[in-house]
């Protein structure tokens, strides 16, 4: 007997991604044998492998299913390869009939579900299994804060989050990202934010648009709160690829700035207040006129995406509170010393 | 003409006796139901109607149980009672959103309507006032209790990181100077300082877990970064900020040619990507030079350099880790060479379970079997 199931397609790598396989040869080898010897890979003593004894008729029932899904993946390429014949230019027809084609590969299920972080995105596939989880966690804890916060309608109306937003702050040198939501000292959130901004639709430089926003800014003369930008970047390229925002990206394209980052400073008694980052997809390059901000201070956000034609595709959202250190980062950022306001409210 | 009249009355009288039924004195055995039930009124009900104006924590409504819910602005006590938060107007209304519910709320201006726009931003009060003169001095320097029972323990620390830093910086200097006397000889004592803190801020990230150019490169571009803050604060002029950082970076790159982190974070020579990987394989190949088969017994010598080969700059700590288990077995396989008798002196029994067998069988390894 062979020691792979695989014949057909999806051993064949010449039109398709090699990063539909799996990357470790001993792990590949696991799952394309008929009949798991030695059991899988993830057992390490050799008692357990011994004592590892495999499916009855696995080694049948296996290599069998396999082909059958081979071949229909098989007859999908096929289509794939008629349309293309055809001149079809329906791109998201084409993808769906290639995470069809491909959704049932032990390869790519094995992958996406236990080699997550380094999946290629840009196969169709995988951003379908990425989109997957995203919708089964993130996007709602997502959703959820950004309501109970009230950051939608604060800021905007509302978000039909279309991506997925990953951001970290370089405060210590262990990379942690920060969950929707938490309340991080000034210490945290001295320096810019890191974003990872994943797209699930195929996305070839396209153009993004970060706004931080803090609606919590008080507003004494008018006993009522305004909102102030605390960072704005423009035109940011991002491809499936290359869906990072970090330091490195911000130091070679300094164009990407209209608004130098601006660290959270609450002043004492006022509360919790509630940073949103908006992640906003460009039609094209933005207008330099429409782009500008003149005052950080009373920032209309509603105006300036309408002006600017943005859309909305993902948020995420802080809290920050006056703590000691606040002081330091209002020093650091040569900002004049915060007010302090009565306890109560009256 | 006495006595006949008595005796017609009494005759009467028991006539009426056995005509009527005889009361005796009685007690009622059985209340009613609702007897004694009722309660003084609990003065249920509004206390403040549509567009009267109140203050925070005044009563608006008091039920059992939810007729009415608090709307925008309202809260709800223990026994439902509905209260205002903010001051402003008070407003009955119907929310779409909760179609079976009726609301209290409280508006802002009494020209408002309340629910207000679902999609418009909320409109809030701030509702504080700025201290001045002593009640901000007094506030400024208040701390909750539990942060001032800490503040001698968080002090306590900050001074023993800062003193463990200091320690590292001295460390690093002390190794510059003693390790890299061509690079320490063509630095002041001003430039020796920064390079010592470039090298304890790249320590930090590899620790942390970056590569060694991801951690060079974060160390230079957030030292400009405060260098660009200094700009801010008017501390600098622009054209000094740009001498400085782009001083700065020659620096970091004259270092950074220079030093290098080892996998146990001591500081070595630098070496290029291309130096790295030839060295890695030279090494490599030294080890499999050294130790050509692996079932053979080694002795202590030959363990030693390959040691000192594995723990070269060569290898990351993962691959050392990788090479020691491949090249350094703590016990060898079971070949002639190393198995022994019972008969043996200096053999060591060891109990082992065949599987085949399902039995628990003794087998004498040589010392040899063992790594030295």
């Amino acid at each position: 007997m062979s020691s792979s199931v695989s014949r057909g397609i999806w051993s064949n790598f010449t039109n398709r991604s090699k990063s539909l396989a799996i990357k470790s040869a001993k792990l590949q080898k696991a799952v394309l044998s008929p009949d798991l010897p030695n059991g899988p890979v993830s057992l390490k003593a050799l008692s357990s492998k011994r004592k590892y004894y495999s499916p009855i008729d696995l080694d049948k029932i296996y290599p069998l299913a396999y082909e059958i899904l081979e071949k229909k993946s098989e007859k999908i390429y096929s289509k794939i390869e008629d349309l293309k014949k055809k001149g079809s230019e329906n791109v998201e027809e084409i993808n769906d009939l290639l995470v069809e084609a491909e959704i049932n590969n032990p390869e790519v299920v094995y992958n996406s579900l236990y080699a997550a972080n380094t999946i290629d995105l840009t196969q169709p596939v995988y951003r379908h299994y990425a989109k997957k989880q995203w919708e089964s966690y993130n996007k709602m804890i997502t959703m959820q804060r950004l309501e109970t916060l009230s950051i939608i309608p604060d800021t905007l109306p509302t978000l039909e989050p279309e991506v997925d937003v990953h951001m970290k702050f370089p405060h210590n040198n262990v990379d942690t990202w920060v969950e929707p939501g938490s309340i991080l000292s000034s210490n945290v959130t001295s320096k810019p934010p890191i974003f990872k901004i994943t797209e699930f639709k195929e996305s070839k430089n396209d153009l993004y648009t970060i706004l931080i926003v803090n609606p919590d800014t008080p507003d004494v003369e008018n006993n009522s709160y305004t909102t102030t930008l605390h960072w704005a970047l423009k035109d940011v390229e991002l491809s499936n690829n290359d869906s990072i925002i970090d330091i490195q990206k911000l130091d070679s394209n300094p164009q990407y700035s209209i608004v130098d980052y601006l660290p959270p400073t609450p002043e004492k008694n006022l509360g919790k207040q509630r940073f949103a980052v908006w992640i906003f997809r460009q039609d094209g390059k933005l207008n330099e006129e429409t782009s500008k901000v003149e005052n950080i201070n009373n920032f209309q956000i509603r105006e300036f995406v309408e002006n600017n034609k943005l859309q909305a595709v993902g948020a995420h959202a802080w809290r920050s509170v006056w703590d000691l250190n606040v002081e330091n980062v209002r020093k650091e950022y040569g900002l004049p010393a915060g007010r302090i306001f009565s306890r109560d409210s009256f | 003409m006495l006595l006949p009249d008595s005796i017609t009355t009494t005759k009467n009288s028991l006539v009426s006796f056995i005509k009527c039924q005889i009361r005796f004195a009685h007690k009622k055995v059985v209340s009613s139901k609702t007897h004694m039930q009722d309660s003084p009124g609990k003065r249920l009900g509004a206390k403040k109607y549509e567009n009267h104006q109140v203050k925070i924590g005044q009563i608006l409504y008091r039920q059992r149980g939810t007729k009415w819910y608090p709307g925008i602005n309202v809260g709800i006590g223990k026994d439902h009672t509905l209260f205002a938060l903010q001051p402003g107007f008070v407003k009955y209304y119907l929310d779409p959103f909760h179609p079976k519910r009726k609301f209290i709320g409280i508006a802002l201006n009494k020209d408002d309507k309340l629910p207000y726009p679902h999609f418009e931003p909320t409109k809030r009060r701030l509702g504080r006032d700025v201290l001045d003169g002593k009640k901000a001095e007094f506030e400024a320097n208040y701390l909750p209790r539990n942060v001032q029972i800490l503040q001698p323990k968080i002090n306590e620390e900050l001074n023993k990181r800062i003193e463990k830093r200091n320690g590292k910086l001295l460390k690093f200097k002390d190794e510059i100077k003693k390790n890299f006397p061509n690079l320490s000889s063509s630095l002041t004592e001003e430039q020796l300082d920064l390079a010592a803190n470039r090298l304890l801020s790249i320590d930090g990230y590899l620790r942390g877990g970056k590569s060694i150019d991801d951690a060079r490169f974060s160390t230079t571009y957030y030292y400009i970064y405060d260098l660009k803050l200094s700009n801010k604060r008017n501390e600098i002029s622009i054209d000094e900020l740009n001498t400085k950082s782009s001083n700065y970076k020659e620096f970091a790159s004259k270092i950074d040619s220079e030093i290098m982190f080892a996998p146990d974070f001591s500081l070595t020579k630098n070496l290029t990507f291309d130096e790295l990987s030839s060295l890695k394989t030279k090494s490599f190949a030294e080890l499999e030079k050294l130790i050509p088969d692996i079932t053979k017994p080694i002795n202590k010598k030959t363990k030693e350099h390959a040691l000192s080969i594995i723990n070269s700059v060569a290898f990351s700590l993962k691959e050392q880790i990788k090479l020691k288990r491949r090249f350094l077995k703590p016990t060898l396989p079971e070949t002639n060479e190393t198995i022994g008798n019972a008969k043996d002196k200096k053999v060591i029994a060891i109990q082992k379970m065949n599987i085949e067998t399902r039995q628990v069988e003794t087998i004498y390894r040589t010392k040899n079997a063992f790594l030295p």
